[in-house]
């Protein structure tokens, strides 16, 4: 294959993702409003543009597939065939096969997948439809009743693709899908940016934040007023370029929520429920990044809801609530966060009942007695599950706990509110930008680390008076009254010893428990914003680390996450870790 | 004829002379500034600023427990390999040649007296009467291990 080729197939197939996703609102759409003429004349264009470009880039499979739900389209919209549950099942259908297939073609352009049975199928449904439409006077009987047979048994291949469907969905959210960019109002216009070229920019102008703080930071030592000026002018534009880049990476939560409606629809089916899905906030902007890694999570939870937080129609006309459950996703920025919200009108959680599994299975201790948060914390627990029989929709155990660490990796934390008959609320809480956070630089043992400043609460030089030192358990401070203990980070990290305390600077921080503590450091060099660089998969897993930072001179530096570090220490050994060298 | 996959890049660790598939090198730097990354094995030296990206670097004589770590001198250089997903720099002693070989100038690894375990050898050539020692550099680096690197804390959390 010549490379023109393979990239016109390349190009083709990214549009084409994204013109299979804009297709499923409108699939929707034509449920709720069969009649809708505006709607289905939409679909056929798109099936028709589909079917145009599949074939020009030569992917026949497509073409051919797009070819028979035009023809259907054809008869939908000429009024020949009616829209029924049935046939919109089956556009779904066909919608998500089209998009398997781009998915795998993107992963390899050569390979084939079978599509007569998904023609079968159409023509079947088109074939029905017109026997049940035209007039009684049909010559042969027999044949009619045939087709209503064959009608009525799904054809064995799609019986697999049906079954698939629900599984395949989360799968298909994590094809990368630089096609997703959709901006906030449709009317304004937009291109298509290759995402490696925007995180190649945001790094560059990472980079130049960085040289652009130091030449500010020594502006004075500069004579030429006019010099000094320009670094001032070039300090606004560098922070306007910088608020720009930062925004590229930035897309609509819209198709991410749209793709709930689906699942909702679907999970909701296939339990025989009534659930309604209410989306706010879909213009909320998130990082690319970061929406990917929560496409599965969210997916979950929201099948969660529908799975175990809404009741069913008869138990929730018994408890003298609608019969139709009700599904809220919200997303909304506060301060500097991102939240996002799964709200069911359901059942609620049951705390004894998640009480008394965690201790079947050993997450609590039978004495132990655990907060109603605590307890509402252990259905993420790995392999915890309370329903008893497992569906096919959620309740294998393998869930929440992954929900937990995805969340987890994007520095995110997750809230759960419930009340017993009204209804559970799950909250997603993210940080608005992962890739730039101004730090407080310190310096230990040799080495400068930066300290995210919200991870900071005060800083500042112990006096002799206020350290009390407890055999076998270290320093203490005393802060305003409250006592915290010393940590030393020379010695968290086993390097040299450091200065007297009384020379030191102490850093204060909270545990995510929520416990005071104070982190020594030889001393504060600074304050600046800077860029946070991953580190390697080598060095993922080392706790208490989350990322590097590039400082003025060009050398590297750990970012870190001190109350991770802090926790980490107490439990390895709290006498060893406590304990100060003076 | 040579191929690209035949071309390797030749060093020196102590006396020894080792390589790798040139494939794999994206870069040889000068030794820079390495800062020290706490709770990794003595053999992973620190990660370094390469144009903006942050990369692990391992000392390989550490690494092949050879007697002393890398003294510094001018020689020294810094190997930056990609294998994918991961980018990582190896400290060598000397760099020194890119070296094209055919397939039989390589012979599979006899019981030569080398420093490091069989399993890291691909093949060993002999170029002007010199022993060169082709490495499976994946393997050497254990790549997969790395990936898996998990601080003395983690451990203690979740026992």
């Amino acid at each position: 294959m010549s490379d023109f080729e393979t990239q016109l197939k390349l190009t083709f197939l990214e549009e084409a993702q994204e013109l299979l996703e804009g297709c499923e609102q409108s699939f929707m759409d034509l449920e709720s409003d069969s009649c809708n003429k505006a709607v289905l004349t939409k679909i056929f264009r798109l099936a028709h543009s589909f079917k145009g470009s599949a074939g020009a880039a030569g992917f026949e499979d497509l073409m051919h597939l797009a070819h028979h739900l035009e023809s259907l389209l054809v008869k939908l919209t000429e009024g020949k065939l009616s829209v029924s549950p049935h046939i919109v099942s089956l556009l779904l259908r066909s919608n998500d096969q089209l998009r398997r297939m781009v998915a795998e073609l993107r992963n390899d352009v050569t390979c084939r997948i079978p599509i007569q049975c998904w023609i079968d199928e159409i023509q079947m449904a088109e074939e029905y439809q017109e026997l049940i439409n035209s007039t009684p006077p049909q010559s042969d009987a027999e044949t009619k009743s045939d087709k209503e047979e064959q009608a009525a048994i799904p054809h064995p291949g799609f019986e697999i693709f049906a079954d698939d469907a629900p599984a395949a969905a989360p799968k298909l959210a994590l094809v990368p899908a630089s096609a997703e960019k959709i901006p906030a109002h449709a009317a304004e216009e937009s291109i298509r940016v290759n995402l490696r070229r925007i995180d190649s920019l945001v790094n560059d102008v990472g980079e130049l934040v960085i040289l652009q703080t130091t030449l500010y930071q020594y502006r004075t030592s500069i004579e030429s007023p006019f010099i000094q000026k320009t670094i001032a002018h070039l300090e606004k534009i560098t922070r306007q370029i910088q608020d720009t880049a930062m925004g590229l990476r930035l897309v609509s939560i819209k198709p991410t929520f749209q793709k709930m409606q689906r699942i909702v629809r679907d999970s909701a089916q296939a339990l025989d429920k009534k659930i309604v899905l209410e989306t706010h906030g879909e213009e909320t902007e998130i990082d690319k990044t970061v929406l990917d890694i929560l496409a599965d999570p969210l997916v979950h939870l929201i099948r969660n809801a529908v799975d175990h937080g809404i009741e069913t129609s008869e138990d929730r006309i018994a408890a003298g609530k609608k019969a139709e459950g009700l599904v809220i996703l919200n997303a909304f920025n506060q301060g500097d966060k991102l939240i996002i919200e799964i709200r069911d009108d359901g059942k609620g959680l049951d705390t004894q009942k998640i009480l008394a599994k965690a201790r079947s299975i050993g997450l609590v201790s039978a004495t132990a007695n655990p907060s109603i948060h605590e307890i509402y914390q252990l259905i993420f627990a790995s392999g915890f599950s309370t329903k008893e029989a497992v569906t096919s929709l959620s309740g294998r155990g393998v869930g929440m706990d992954v929900v937990k660490t995805h969340i987890e990796q994007v520095k995110g934390t997750i809230d759960i509110q419930s009340e017993v008959g009204k209804g559970t609320t799950f909250r997603i809480i993210l940080p608005l930008s992962m890739a730039l956070i101004d730090g407080m630089i310190v310096c230990a043992g040799g080495q400068r680390y930066v300290i995210p400043i919200t991870a900071v609460i005060e800083s500042l030089q112990p006096r002799e008076e206020n350290l009390d030192f407890v055999t076998g358990r270290g320093y203490y401070l005393n802060l305003r009254g409250k006592t915290l203990p010393v940590y030393r980070l020379t010695e968290m990290f086993k390097n040299s010893e450091g200065p007297e305390l009384t020379q030191s600077i102490a850093i204060i921080g909270q545990t995510a428990h929520g416990e005071s503590f104070a982190l020594i450091v030889e001393d504060i060099i600074g304050q600046q914003q800077i860029v946070v660089k991953s580190l390697g998969p080598e060095l993922q897993n080392v706790a208490g680390l989350t990322g590097a930072a590039i400082l003025g001179d060009g050398r590297a530096a750990l970012i870190l996450d001190i109350a991770e570090l802090v926790q980490g220490a107490v439990r390895s050994n709290p006498s060893a870790v406590r304990r100060l060298a003076s | 004829m040579i191929h690209n996959s035949n071309r390797f890049l030749v060093f020196q660790l102590e006396t020894e002379m080792y390589a790798v598939p040139l494939q794999k090198v994206r870069e040889v730097i000068a030794p820079t500034d390495i800062t020290k990354v706490p709770h990794t094995p003595s053999h992973f030296k620190g990660v370094i600023n390469l144009r903006g990206q942050v990369i692990s670097v391992v000392d390989l004589r550490l690494k092949f427990k050879m007697k002393v770590a890398a003294e510094a001198h001018p020689e020294m250089a810094i190997i930056i390999l990609d294998f994918g997903s991961l980018s990582l720099g190896i400290i060598v002693d000397t760099v020194s040649a890119v070296l094209g070989l055919k397939d039989e100038q390589i012979s599979p690894s006899p019981d030569i007296e080398s420093s490091i375990s069989k399993d890291f050898i691909t093949g060993i050539a002999r170029v002007e009467n010199k022993l060169i020692v082709i490495l499976d550099i994946e393997k050497s680096l254990n790549i997969a291990e790395l990936m898996m690197m998990r601080a003395p804390q983690t451990t203690a959390k979740a026992s």
